[in-house]
């Protein structure tokens, strides 16, 4: 039977439509994240009549163009670019916290301190000499106090910044929440794929979340045989078919051991911005502090062992070197920590509680500027004395290579040194990011000229198929009035 | 190849957000002035920068306590020259009275009267101050470095600045030397001397015996001022020259801290130059790219 070829134009006719469709709906998406161009696979039908003549075109399917390798590679670099970015953020923050060489960093107070120990070495029992070399030692202090404060803040911005992962804005509830619409859009898929369903838009939006959560935790994912998606971090799954899991923190910034589980108490090593905030927070910034305090601890050891083995221009001694039973003034450390108002301690956290003692705060008269009596001078305690060797002493701890200035001098080194591996790695992996997505790109992303090509094709396709329609009714029109 | 429009639109952000970057840097390092505006510049020479500037305040230091010995010693050196001429004015007195055979008792006391003059100069000199501090008095905390009747108050230490490296707190320089150095020790000292001849001498006949004794501890304490003089001249030219290995080392640092951190200004306009023409073309190639499509000629 034969309809004088209208159905055959008809299919012609569907088919450039579908084309017109798929290439109208590519350039829409243009911009869409996770968008895969799409392309109708068209087939003939198969021929039949006695003449073996076609029965005009059937549409397949409209499929997506990707590649499996070129995906996994992106996500990957989502990941790694996620981690660098951030590492190199943060870096960038605790630089600010230390920006070296500067006229009032901690260096310069330091040289400063040291000058005016000097000073006083020239003008020893001076007043006003005395409390210019009290209140450099309070600012040092200070200074100590509030660039550990700064990194302490710093963390637990970044725990902030990570959150709960209950809904509190934070990145692991983000990341939460592109977990559960994976799961979501896995049974949309296995069940459209099961009904011979177009799954297209649900795969796009896939690709979208994979590669934001990419972002965050550094995924690796692998795509089952019924169409699903597995989703891994750190080698724990997270979503598995229409399950995903819920993150949670536990830990502190505060005590260095924030961490990630899953709900059901499984720990993460998440890459991705997260992982690095976690890796700033447990042992960038802690470490930083420890250095800061060995800074804390040679300048505060360095000058109290020497204020408790001399005595002060009235001849109090130290308490190194107070005869037992001495009821007199005994002169006290200039630097104290730990809460404590009279010793010190060194510890990792120093930094953080190193203070000037109230006592030689409030009476700067007491440092130790005249050496212990000894066969090189003529020093007695009780009397007072111009001598000045033990402050001068003080004063050559600028150029000790124990002492604060080097110890601090070396962590500035490595802070920058990490600083700019971190700015370095970061603009490394931005590179490899643009690579890996143009790569999937050259396969998945639209070209605007090729789908105008494509839809001129189509609508000349379309004009002659519709010609053909017109010739086959004006055929039919003849016949009828010749009948 | 197919090139996907979104990576064309991509690359050129990239491209353009790197060049953007470069021009920033070089845009603060030429208003600041410096090179090293944070640690990850130049880890290294940031380092290096934080040594130097610290050496440099420690040069600072060592040349302003340099200085001061300067002036210690300036004012110790005029002190004992003026001891010396105390000194020559006593001996003369004393070789009159020995040298003209008896006198009367009157003469007698009235060289004893220029004397006690001599002596009380002799003492003032002693107790000179800098700043409120007796020079002579060593590292004693004592007001003055003779009382009235010239006792020696002070110590037998010099006072001291550090004035260079080296071991312990470093190379120290004497601001003075103590009193007894120029003075003389204990009962030999010229106080003591001339109060003993002032003594005889106001009594009214003092022996030729006596008048030499006195003339030949006069001798010693003169001795002694002369070595002490040289003495404080040898530690003021040594200051000198520390002070001006001082100024050369400190320009030194400076130097190498200046062509570390300053910004060669002639270099960076060059490179911020030719980034600026990078930036240009490539905003002209993406201003001609970007629009570009097949749409345009249908």
């Amino acid at each position: 039977m034969s309809d004088f070829g209208l159905s055959i134009a008809a299919s012609g006719l569907i088919a450039d439509t579908a084309e017109l469709d798929t290439a109208s709906n590519n350039l829409s998406n243009i911009n869409t994240p996770g968008y895969a161009r799409e392309v109708v696979n068209l087939s003939p039908e198969d021929a039949a009549g006695p003449l073996g003549v076609g029965r005009g075109v059937s549409i397949g399917s409209v499929s997506e163009l990707t590649d499996a390798v070129y995906e996994a590679a992106n996500v990957a670099a989502e990941g790694v670019q996620g981690a660098a970015t951030q590492a190199n953020e943060v870096m960038t923050a605790i630089q600010s916290i230390f920006p070296e060489p500067n006229t009032d960093g901690l260096a310069t107070q330091l040289s400063t301190f040291w000058s005016d120990l000097s000073t006083l070495a020239s003008n020893p029992g001076q007043a006003g000499a005395e409390q210019t070399v009290a209140t450099d030692a309070q600012q040092l202090a200070y200074t100590l106090n509030s660039s550990t404060t700064q990194l302490s803040q710093l963390s637990s911005t970044l725990q902030s910044e990570i959150g709960s992962g209950a809904s509190d804005g934070g990145t692991l509830a983000q990341s939460n929440g592109l977990l559960q619409q994976i799961a979501k859009l896995n049974q949309g898929i296995v069940a459209g794929n099961a009904g011979g369903q177009n799954v297209n838009s649900l795969t796009d939006e896939r690709r979208a979340a994979v590669d934001q959560l990419a972002g965050l935790l550094g995924v690796t994912t692998t795509t089952q045989a019924d169409g699903s998606l597995t989703v891994l971090s750190g080698g724990v799954q997270l979503v598995s078919g229409t399950v995903a899991a819920t993150l949670t923190t536990s830990g502190s910034a505060g005590a260095g051991n924030l961490a990630v589980s899953t709900a059901g108490g499984v720990a993460l090593t998440p890459g991705g911005s997260i992982g690095a905030s976690l890796a700033a927070i447990n042992t960038t910034i802690p470490g930083y502090q420890t250095q800061l305090s060995d800074v804390a601890n040679a300048l505060a050891q360095g000058v109290n062992t020497l204020q408790a083995g001399g005595m002060d221009a009235a001849g109090d001694p130290g308490s190194a070197i107070a005869p037992g039973g001495d009821t007199g003034t005994i002169l006290p450390d200039i630097f104290v920590d730990g809460g404590s108002t009279t010793t010190y301690t060194a510890s990792g956290t120093s930094a953080a509680s190193i203070a000037v003692s109230p006592a030689y705060a409030s009476n700067p008269a007491l440092i130790a500027t005249a050496a212990a009596p000894g066969p090189g001078n003529s020093n007695v305690i009780g009397t007072a004395t111009n001598d000045t060797s033990n402050v001068q002493a003080m004063a050559a701890l600028a150029s000790s290579t124990t002492g604060p200035d080097a110890v601090y001098r070396s962590f500035i080194g490595g802070l920058g040194t990490d600083a700019s591996n971190a700015s370095a790695t970061a603009t490394s992996a931005s590179n490899l990011a643009t690579t890996a997505s143009s790569n999937l790109e050259t396969i998945s992303g639209v070209n605007q000229n090729e789908e105008e090509v494509d839809i001129l094709s189509a609508q000349n396709a379309f004009q002659a198929a519709s010609q053909a329609i017109n010739s086959i009714n004006q055929a039919f029109q003849s016949l009828l009035q010749a009948v | 190849m197919r090139v996907a429009d979104i990576s064309l639109s991509q690359a050129i952000t990239s491209q353009l957000d790197q060049q953007e970057s470069s021009i920033a840097t070089l845009q603060e390092q030429i208003s600041s002035g410096r090179s090293l505006n944070k640690p990850s510049d130049d880890p290294a020479a940031v380092t290096q920068v934080l040594q130097l500037s610290s050496e440099g305040s420690q040069l600072t230091s060592w040349q302003s306590n340099a200085q001061i010995a300067t002036s210690w010693l300036g004012m110790g050196n005029n002190a004992v020259n003026s001891v010396l001429s105390n000194l020559q004015s006593a001996r003369t007195l004393l070789l009159q009275a020995l040298n003209q055979g008896t006198q009367s008792s009157t003469t007698y006391q009235a060289i004893a009267a220029q004397l006690q003059g001599i002596n009380a100069n002799l003492l003032d000199t002693a107790n000179t101050q800098y700043e409120g501090r007796p020079i002579f008095a060593g590292t004693s905390a004592s007001p003055q470095a003779y009382d009235s009747a010239g006792n020696y108050l002070g110590n037998g230490d010099s006072p001291t600045v550090i004035v260079g490296p080296g071991s312990g707190a470093g190379q120290a320089a004497d601001l003075s030397v103590p009193g007894p150095v120029v003075f003389g020790t204990g009962g030999a000292n010229v106080f003591s001397t001339l109060s003993t001849v002032i003594g005889q001498l106001n009594f009214g006949t003092p022996t030729a015996a006596q008048l030499n004794t006195a003339l030949t501890a006069l001798d010693a304490n003169i001795s002694d001022a002369e070595q002490a003089s040289a003495e404080l001249g040898n530690a003021s030219d040594a200051v000198t020259s520390t002070s001006a290995a001082l100024t050369t080392q400190l320009t030194a640092v400076q130097n190498g801290q200046s062509s570390l951190e300053d910004v060669n200004v002639a270099t960076v306009t060059t490179q911020l130059d030719s980034e600026m023409t990078n930036y240009q073309a490539a905003m002209w190639a993406a201003s001609q790219a970007i629009p570009e499509t097949l749409v345009k000629f249908l």
